[in-house]
């Protein structure tokens, strides 16, 4: 019987009201899933919250496709666990691959929120560790350290830096052991752990090639392109207008010719949005230099970056 | 516009709810919608003591038609279109009148089409029981339309003080749902009902 079905069945009289009801309710309702229209409501707002944040990231495309990917699994999942489908359970370990300073570390913490809002975690913290954290002095630290690593990471993210740090040194190198008990604490607590490693494209691809078992434990994979040079002016644009400053014209093109030089110098490894980042943040302490000696500064010079600032901050 | 279902067991307050919070809203004449259950609209307009007179009873079933409001609520700095919709009551059983049968359909029918659900239960006749339980009415209402809807439970009659011991069983018992006691014939609890709309129109 559907609902209209229920409903003319009551208007004739041949059920009553409390045994339609009754009918209505066991067709339309998964009794479990008692949750309030209020309550999904808010974390409908949240996700958007988490999603805006990323969004106003620059680049990253692939990421934010990703994301997408993600919530869409994750709600389809859910949608086929109540109409009693095989739902997969849902592994989410993660690699980051990508050059310091393309954003991983904080897409990693947005993907902790972004969890949290859909369900899989319970708390969406960020535990940010590395081999140092992990790997002991002696035998037996090491499984120790990483078990608390990842105590302290339940119900959250466990982001390893560098994580290819962990399989160098021979073949007695605790680093090892420190795999292998991270392997068995992702087992043990796959309902509310993420585990995300993140390194360098180039030594991420050897140290997952050189541990099978390792790869096929982290389905997804991500890289972190290097920004273009534009794409990094408007990082610096989008970091001083939080910060309530400008570029003039001219130190835009100063930062170009600055970003341009140190890539040709060292490669994409060394110019990218942390590289941004220290320059901006030396360059307004430059600026403040150059301001205090004047007096009756206006609103628009105190704001503007200019490229002297610039050179000086190199 | 969104549409606000009123709906509850027979007795219970709907329509006297009804008048009463258009009233407090601010409407001055009221100009009722009727959905006969023949099936054609008609549209009576009262001033509100005399609608109260007409309207309301203390016999079961006075409300034999699907009855709207239109009104208008202050949201920022505009306004949003509301529509009160007070129901026949609900009873248990099958009821021997045919016109009452197709009325309550009339009401089922409606939960689907509203944003909003105000579900009215009379914490009176809740004590009255000699063992104080929910009815089962109520509680399926409560089920249905908490996981569908935008839902409260208005605790009707807090004036008395009997009322009391009922109120703290439908706490218990609706333990995840928003309870909002109120009383429709004095106009107690009615702040907390608008700001309830005013928050999920």
């Amino acid at each position: 019987m559907d609902k209209r079905e229920i409903i003319r069945q009551l208007e004739i009289g041949n059920i009553s009201l409390g045994k339609a009801l009754e009918l209505l309710n066991s067709k339309y309702i998964n009794h479990n899933n008692l949750a309030l229209k209020r309550k999904k409501l808010k974390s409908e707002r949240n996700l958007k919250e988490v999603k805006s944040k990323l969004d106003r990231l620059v680049g990253l495309e692939k990421i934010k496709d990703l994301v997408n990917e993600l919530e869409a699994f994750v709600k389809v999942q859910r949608k086929r666990e109540e109409a009693d489908l095989i739902a997969k359970p849902l592994v989410m370990h993660m690699v980051f691959k990508g050059n310091p300073g393309t954003g991983k570390t904080t897409v990693a913490r947005i993907f902790g929120e972004l969890f949290k809002e859909l369900g899989l975690l319970s708390k969406g913290h960020l535990k940010e560790v590395e081999r140092a954290d992990l790997v002991g002095e002696y035998i037996g630290h090491t499984a120790k350290n990483t078990r608390e690593a990842i105590n302290e990471a339940l119900g959250g993210i466990l982001f390893i830096d560098e994580a290819y740090s962990l399989a160098r040194g021979g073949a007695r190198d605790f680093g090892k052991e420190s795999i292998d008990a991270l392997v068995k604490g992702m087992e043990d607590n796959r309902d509310d752990l993420v585990v995300i490693l993140a390194g360098y494209p180039r030594e991420m691809e050897i140290f997952l090639q050189s541990n099978p078992g390792l790869n096929s434990r982290f389905p997804i994979k991500v890289e972190f392109e290097d920004y273009s040079l534009d794409k990094l002016v408007e990082i610096a644009k989008l970091m001083l207008e939080e910060r309530e400053y400008k570029l003039s014209k001219a130190a835009q093109a100063k930062l170009r010719k600055i970003l341009a030089e140190k890539r040709r110098k060292a490669g994409p490894e060394k110019g990218n949005a942390r590289t941004v980042r220290n320059l901006i943040e030396r360059a307004i302490r430059v600026q403040a230099t150059r301001l205090i000696t004047q007096d009756d500064l206006n609103r628009q010079e105190l704001m503007i970056i200019q490229p002297e600032d610039l050179e000086g901050a190199v | 516009m969104t549409k606000c279902l009123i709906l509850g067991q027979t007795n219970a307050g709907k329509t006297c709810f009804t008048l009463n919070f258009a009233d407090y809203l601010g409407l001055e004449e009221l100009k009722l919608t009727v959905k006969k259950p023949a099936g054609f609209l008609a549209e009576q307009t009262y001033c509100l003591d005399a609608a109260l007179e007409e309207l309301v009873s203390e016999e079961s079933h006075k409300t034999e038609e699907i009855q709207k409001i239109k009104l208008k609520l202050p949201a920022g700095k505009t306004s949003q279109q509301i529509e009160l919709i007070d129901t026949c009551g609900l009873v248990e059983g099958i009821h021997p009148d045919k016109k009452i049968r197709k009325a309550m359909a009339q009401t089922l029918a409606q939960i689907e089409s509203s944003e909003l659900i105000l579900h009215i239960i009379d914490l009176l006749t809740l004590e009255e029981n000699s063992s104080p339980v929910v009815s089962k009415v109520d509680q399926e209402i409560y089920n249905y339309c908490q996981a569908e809807k935008c839902y409260a439970v208005l605790a009707n009659k807090i004036d008395v003080d009997r009322a009391r011991r009922s109120l703290e069983l439908l706490y218990n018992d609706f333990s995840s749902g928003l309870i909002i006691p109120i009383s429709a014939l004095y106009r107690q609890g009615f702040e907390k009902v608008k700001s309830f709309i005013l928050k999920n129109l």
